[in-house]
């Protein structure tokens, strides 16, 4: 066991030399490929805290939209929330992974928002009610959103077990589902994941004709 | 005695008459109108309102909607305040609600929830009981969940509420917000505003309907009854008014239904009919005066002429035939009155000549006449002719002035007429002092021999009387003389086609001329022929007087003189008869010196006038041979 660890713990330092993928095939009940879910896998052992300051990521807002909609981060990292338009956004979340308000401003603010604790964040603007965007925060850092053929591919270290998960958020029940894998050196594994998606309601942006043309958009 | 009810007494009088059934048969065909008019609206109405019945539960259920609609936007809006949001995110329990309630005093909800995104409750404003137990309307969350946003009405407890879910976006849905209102007298009264009917909401528990709002005041508390869901449109009585309704169910769930009653007024919605009747009223009591006016008009303009004819027609009745109508219409009526004058002219002109013709003829001709069409042409008849003369009148008439003779005469012949006339002889003319009168003809009389007769010594008797004036006039006394015959004679109209006279001729009427004549021979005052003396020898007392050669007759005629009724004839006529019989029986019998003594005797006694003719024959006969065919018949003198 602690050969075990210490093996993977060496894996991890020692970069991609042994690492395996895990394709991953994120469906829905009908069998059809999900585009944009987020898929990671958790590591049956847990995580050695040592490592480096994260990186700060950014999620935009462009043209009164976030970029990017979904954003998967390790737990701890900083987020920046640049505003690119003229006008001023209210960037919040009432999630109980991160409870944040970034007050009516304009630029970037001046400091980052780290997301510490795993769970799914979900980001609003409070005067445009149809700007969303999530935040999955996961305890690992093996993640990946699938492309549009519903795909996606973890590189993760080989010889040991991981728990891969799908989200997405129009996911019908949380948490979703899962699989565990164990992954062999020089085995790439492939798996799918079905979820269970509804339909999303989200206000709807006013049209761009609306006669709001004074620098709306 | 015995009582007789009269059940239908006829109108006496036209215009009653004419009045009862004018006003009946208006009456009538107003009823008729009536009743259809009457009829076709209560249709109409009923249709019309069962149509619009139908129009307005969509349009109430629209309203419904839309109220549903506005409530959902001020549901949302409520939902997206900020500041609740990061309430919710507190997740005090106090705080949130409180907040809640805030909220929904904002919009005036009578009820507000705040649901979980498993369906628990976390807050509301009717029963902290609730709260952490599951939301009671979970398929309404369901509905919400799949649309956005959900609306329904539904029992709450027992108050109906316009239920409103939205959810809370931040910005997906982290809670759902509830909010209720109450649909109460209020909600009705502004959808009644909208819809102009009456609405009432109930709502159907465990088989027991109640209402639970209404436009209806009072609200109608007791008198529901269970109604067929799918009625269209049905009757229904509340204590005080009629109701034509529609049910609809709005909402029929486990927990129970909710049903709106669309009522409308039925007296209501027939105002306007009984304006109609009114006016239709009006209309007819002012036609049905307007036709007694004219009837009582048009009966008098009709009843009035008959009246007047009817007096008219009295009059001419009682003779009056000068009387004229006075009708001055243009009508028939008019027509009538004319034609009703030119008959009593026409009666009147007949009149005037039938007085003429009584006066020119004798009246039982004139009558006979007029009876008849006047035709030229007569019958053989067995009548009784007699002829009057004045004696020595012609030598009177020279010596006398005219007016005087006139007078004279006229008194007399108007005597004489009357006694034809009570007599029953018809007067055929005058011929200046003489009379020609016949019985037995135009009228059929068997007696007419014994009147004639009659008549005669009526008519000698007169003249005694007249006599006796003429003589305290100083006026000459005239006698008169009489010739009776009875037999066959040619009556009837005897003249030309312009002027005729009804009148007899023959050897009957000569006769009796002659033996008029034949007075003044005799001395004698009324001759008669054997042929009438056959007949009234029964009641008159008469005496041959000769036998008599009729010229162009073979047989002789025995000629008597008429002495006086039976019952009247005195002792002294009865002895002058038969002593005058003796006689003349004695002078047949040629036993003249016989004849001769009894003759003297008579003349002795009784001035007999025909003694002393019989006298003067046996001188006669003394003085020459006497025939031996001698028979004692004289040629009648003229």
């Amino acid at each position: 066991m602690r050969t075990k660890a210490m093996a993977l713990i060496l894996g991890l330092l020692l970069g991609n030399a042994h690492a395996v993928t895990i394709r991953v095939n994120v469906l829905d009940s009908d069998g059809k490929p999900i585009g944009q879910a987020a898929v990671y896998a958790t590591p049956d052992t847990p995580q050695p805290v040592a490592r480096a300051k994260p990186k700060t990521l950014i999620i935009d807002q462009v043209d009164k939209e976030f970029v990017n909609h979904l954003t998967i981060v390790q737990t701890g990292t900083p987020v920046s929330f640049p505003n690119h338009d003229k006008i001023r956004h209210h960037v919040y979340s009432f999630s109980e992974a991160k409870n944040f308000e970034l007050p009516l401003y304009e630029g970037t603010p001046a400091k980052p928002v780290v997301f510490d604790k795993a769970g799914v964040v979900t980001l609003g603007c409070n005067i445009h009610d149809w700007m969303s965007a999530y935040v999955l925060v996961v305890d690992s850092p093996f993640f990946a959103l699938t492309d549009n053929q519903g795909a996606a591919q973890l590189e993760v270290p080989a010889g040991h077990g991981y728990a891969v998960s799908a989200w997405h958020p129009q996911v019908k029940k949380r948490p979703p589902g899962n699989a565990k894998v164990t992954v062999a050196a020089g085995n790439s594994t492939e798996l799918a994941l079905t979820l269970d998606l509804k339909k999303s309601f989200r206000p709807i942006r006013l049209p761009a004709t609306a006669n709001l043309d004074a620098g709306y958009r | 005695m015995p009582v007789t009810v009269k059940f239908f007494r006829p109108f006496r009088q036209f215009r009653s008459r004419l009045l009862f059934y004018t006003i009946g048969l208006l009456l009538l065909a107003l009823a008729g109108v009536v009743a259809v008019v009457n009829q076709v609206f209560r249709d109409n109405t009923e249709a019309t309102i069962r149509h619009e019945l139908l129009v307005t539960e969509r349009i109430f259920l629209r309203l419904l909607s839309e109220r549903s609609q506005q409530l959902t936007q001020q549901a949302t809006a409520l939902a997206s305040d900020f500041a609740f949001k990061r309430v919710i995110a507190t997740q005090d329990q106090d705080t949130l609600t409180s907040a809640l309630a805030n909220l929904g005093a904002r919009v005036q909800a009578d009820a507000s929830f705040l649901v979980s995104i498993d369906d628990s409750v976390l807050a509301n404003s009717l029963d902290p009981q609730q709260n952490g137990q599951l939301f009671f309307a979970e398929e309404l969350l369901a509905q919400a969940e799949a649309e956005g946003a959900a609306a329904r009405l539904m029992l709450i407890g027992k108050t109906p509420y316009q239920l409103i879910i939205v959810p809370v976006l931040a910005p997906e849905p982290i809670v759902w917000l509830c909010l209720g209102f109450v649909i109460d007298n209020t909600v009705l009264a502004q959808l009644k505003q909208l819809t102009q009917v009456e609405i009432s909401l109930l709502s159907e528990q465990s088989q027991t309907l109640q209402i639970q709002a209404s436009t209806l005041v009072p609200s109608p508390r007791q008198r529901l009854p269970l109604f067929q869901t799918d009625a269209d449109g049905f009757f229904w009585h509340t204590d005080k008014d009629l109701y034509l309704s529609r049910l609809v169910v709005l909402e029929n769930q486990q927990t129970g239904k909710l049903i709106a009653l669309i009522e409308r007024s039925w007296p209501k919605a027939l105002e306007n009919f009984y304006r109609l009747q009114w006016l239709l009223l009006m209309i007819a009591l002012l036609s049905i005066g307007l036709a007694s006016l004219a009837a009582a008009w048009l009966a008098k303009t009709v009843s009035k002429p008959l009246q007047t004819l009817a007096r008219g027609a009295q009059a001419i009745g009682l003779g009056n035939y000068g009387y004229q109508v006075q009708i001055h219409s243009q009508d028939e009526m008019g027509q009538l009155g004319m034609a009703f004058n030119a008959m009593g002219t026409q009666l009147l002109e007949k009149e005037k000549i039938r007085t003429l013709l009584g006066k020119v003829v004798s009246p039982v001709v004139a009558t006979e006449l007029l009876s008849h069409d006047v035709v030229l042409g007569g019958e053989t008849r067995e009548i009784t002719a007699l002829f009057t003369d004045l004696a020595g009148f012609t030598s009177i008439a020279e010596q006398m002035p005219p007016q005087a003779l006139v007078a004279l005469l006229n008194g007399y012949l108007t005597e004489m007429s009357s006694q034809i006339s009570r007599h029953h002889g018809v007067l055929d003319k005058f011929i200046g002092d003489a009379i020609v009168a016949f019985w037995g003809a135009p009228v059929a009389d068997a007696g007419h021999a014994q009147q004639a007769v009659h008549c005669a010594l009526a008519m000698q008797h007169a003249l005694r009387d007249l006599r006796t004036i003429w003589r305290q006039q100083g006026l000459p006394l005239l006698s008169m003389r009489i010739g009776i015959n009875t037999g066959d004679a040619v009556v009837g109209n005897i003249g030309s086609i312009d002027r005729l006279d009804y009148t007899m001729i023959g050897d009957t009427v000569n006769l009796a001329a002659r033996l008029e004549g034949a007075n003044k021979y005799y001395g004698s005052e009324i001759l008669i022929s054997e042929q009438t003396y056959q007949q009234v020898c029964s009641r008159f007392a008469c005496r041959e007087l000769d036998t008599v050669r009729v010229q162009g007759k073979q047989q002789h005629v025995a000629i008597y003189e008429v002495i006086a009724r039976h019952s009247q004839l005195t002792p002294e006529q009865h002895q002058l008869c038969l002593n005058f019989a003796d006689a003349l029986a004695a002078f047949r019998q040629r036993q003249f010196p016989q004849a001769k003594i009894l003759f003297t005797g008579l003349v002795g006694s009784f001035q007999d006038k025909p003694s002393a003719l019989y006298l003067q024959r046996l001188e006669e006969l003394a003085a020459q041979e006497v025939a031996a065919d001698f028979d004692a018949v004289y040629d009648l003198a003229k």
